[in-house]
């Protein structure tokens, strides 16, 4: 599944509009949804962060979440335009000099740049910082990255100033008109970032895991058995992808040495 | 399908790297990459929560300093690691393949490949070494392959040829570069020296397509390897590791007698047999992360915290192996790991 993080409510209607999310109210936070699609407002710095994400997240803990930050940044006028979307590829927390790196596996249509992530709004940092200047994705790396793997975060940020606005000025400006020039390219991109899911498959298929689960009830399989069966059925598998499993024989009550015994059986079954 | 970015589409450069004649090989090589400055090669490559096995769907370079130490005393994954003077050393960082029995995907956090451009301290490290051997008498051996495929990289960044120019100065010293690389081409031009060892590891067919998937298949490190025996340079063969998939023998014995078809065994410097072996928390890191290849839910023993093939099996299993090999190649050159 994938999960959009926007601070500002300008930043997150278009989106909401554009992919039909609709609220989501068992969260106390802004959550919105619509299949595998979620978005969390976080709202605007870094204090909500840890704790949305990690509350969303208890909600998931078996699924494979992508966090994607979308939201405006404070661009330097000499290499950044306003309007302009840029992919991150560096992101320094300029408190606890911290840098993260995303990983950028896929193809895409932005730019790169990298980003600092400040405390609060720059209004007369015209010219001070390199690249582009926010107020959370340091933050959301440092959340999200203990959460999932580095490779399952982006970053997209949309120059709104150049960091000689008053917070005031910035949100009074069409927030929503910049995201909304973007929302086809956000979608494509979205889309090739899922695809990188499919190759986190598992090897073992709902089904697979059923049988695995009815044999450990059936002959009553202790834990390091069951763990053994684990692997020995992983291999199996992988080495042939459309076999079934072996069928289980209806054995009900057996001994002790009688159970090592059918249990030998399966394993050599499936080591075969 | 994934659309993954292609390999090297991003140059970590860190600070201080930027002067050295590898790095603007490097970074002319790549001139579309989007190089991105680092304080410190590890903050990206010894990054938390990387998933080896996706980035090498896109692997990144990494260009960076190697600190001290520089040479490393051999361990006994290392050939020669029983004779004096044996060192190995990492001029790379990772390797450009990915083969399915690869211990570097347990040892690092990262698929990404890290060069050290500093070149200079390395062949100091040798040379400086070579005044202090504990046994002068016995030639220095150093493995520069060790922890990469150096000759793989060879038209991306000439390691090989440089290192070859070294040792080809150095009184008493060998270098082994082992690959399973059809870059041979890459070198062609060089005269032979017998102060390298060019040391191929081959594997049938099938091994090659299904383990080996991203490195060359095996006619092609045949003609390689074919054309640097027949161009006067010393070549060391590696069977390494053999595999005991169903239907082995007849697996191996047809490799073998297509191997000694395209070569001379006779002009082998040796011939190396071994089997599958990892280290034990190497192997249960790979495993913990979901590997694909069901090399890792065979049955393997531990034996000193080393994951391998059952004492019985691989004795018998290589012994057969050399039998047929001596067919092709003087028995005390085939030399047998385990």
């Amino acid at each position: 599944m994938q999960c959009l993080l926007t601070a500002l409510k300008a930043e997150s209607q278009p989106l909401i509009d554009h992919f039909g999310l609709t609220k989501d109210s068992s969260f106390l936070f802004p959550v919105f949804k619509r299949d595998n699609l979620y978005l969390i407002g976080i709202g605007v710095g870094k204090k909500r962060i840890k704790d949305r994400i990690e509350t969303f997240c208890k909600h998931f803990i078996h699924e494979k979440i992508q966090f994607i930050n979308i939201g405006i940044a404070g661009g330097n006028h000499s290499s950044t335009k306003i309007g302009a979307c840029y992919l991150l590829h560096k992101i320094k927390d300029e408190t606890t000099g911290k840098t993260y790196y995303p990983d950028i596996l896929i193809k895409h249509n932005f730019e790169e740049k990298s980003l600092v992530t400040v405390d609060s709004v720059i209004s007369d940092g015209e010219g001070a910082y390199k690249g582009l200047v926010d107020m959370e994705a340091s933050e959301i790396f440092n959340v999200c990255s203990s959460l999932v793997p580095v490779h399952r975060l982006a970053f997209l940020k949309i120059v709104s100033d150049y960091m000689n606005l008053e917070f005031e000025e910035i949100i009074a400006q069409p927030i929503s008109n910049l995201i909304a020039l973007y929302l086809d390219s956000i979608e494509l991109f979205l889309s090739q970032l899922e695809g990188m899911l499919l190759e986190e498959y598992q090897i073992l298929s709902e089904d697979d895991l059923i049988w695995i689960n009815e044999t450990v009830q059936k002959i009553s399989l202790t834990k390091t058995q069951s763990l053994q069966l684990l692997q020995r059925a992983k291999g199996f598998r992988l080495r042939t992808i459309e076999s079934p499993f072996p069928e289980l024989q209806n054995k009900s009550s057996l001994n002790k040495t009688s159970q090592k015994i059918y249990f030998k059986q399966i394993c050599d079954q499936l080591s075969a | 399908m994934t659309n993954f970015q292609p390999n090297f589409s991003h140059i970590y450069l860190e600070n201080g790297t930027e002067g050295y004649p590898l790095t603007q090989i490097a970074l002319s090589k790549f001139p579309k990459a989007k190089v991105i400055k680092i304080e410190h090669y590890k903050d990206v490559f010894n990054r938390t929560g990387q998933d080896f096995q996706i980035q090498k769907s896109s692997m990144k370079l990494i260009l960076a300093k190697k600190r001290e130490p520089y040479l490393y005393p051999a361990s006994d994954m290392v050939q020669e690691y029983g004779t004096p003077n044996t060192f190995y050393n990492t001029p790379i960082l990772n390797c450009l393949y990915n083969c399915d029995y690869c211990f570097l995907q347990g040892m690092y956090p990262s698929g990404n490949l890290v060069v050290f451009v500093n070149e200079d301290d390395l062949f100091y490290s040798i040379t400086n070494k070579l005044k202090k051997l504990n046994n002068p008498s016995e030639p220095m051996i150093v493995s520069i392959s060790y922890n990469t495929d150096l000759m793989a990289m060879e038209n991306i960044i000439p390691m090989t040829s440089r290192w070859i120019k070294f040792a080809r100065k150095q009184e008493n010293l060998k270098i082994e570069i082992r690959t399973k690389s059809a870059l041979f081409s890459s070198l062609k031009n060089i005269q032979p020296t017998e102060k390298v060892i060019l040391s191929w590891t081959l594997s049938p067919d099938m091994i090659c397509e299904k383990y080996e998937s991203t490195a060359p298949p095996l006619h092609l490190r045949l003609k390689s390897l074919k054309h640097a025996l027949e161009s006067g340079w010393t070549v060391r063969l590696c069977f390494d590791p053999v595999l005991f998939v169903n239907g082995w023998e007849e697996i191996y014995g047809r490799f073998i007698d297509t191997v000694f078809q395209e070569i001379n065994g006779e002009q082998l410097l040796d011939l190396t047999l071994g089997v599958f072996r990892m280290n034990k928390d190497y192997f249960k890191r790979i495993k913990k992360r979901e590997i694909k290849s069901d090399l890792f839910y065979s049955d393997y023993a531990i034996e000193s915290n080393t994951v391998t093939v059952p004492i019985n099996q691989r004795e018998s299993g290589l012994s057969q192996l050399k039998n047929q090999i001596a067919n092709h190649v003087p028995l005390r050159k085939i030399l047998v790991w385990g």
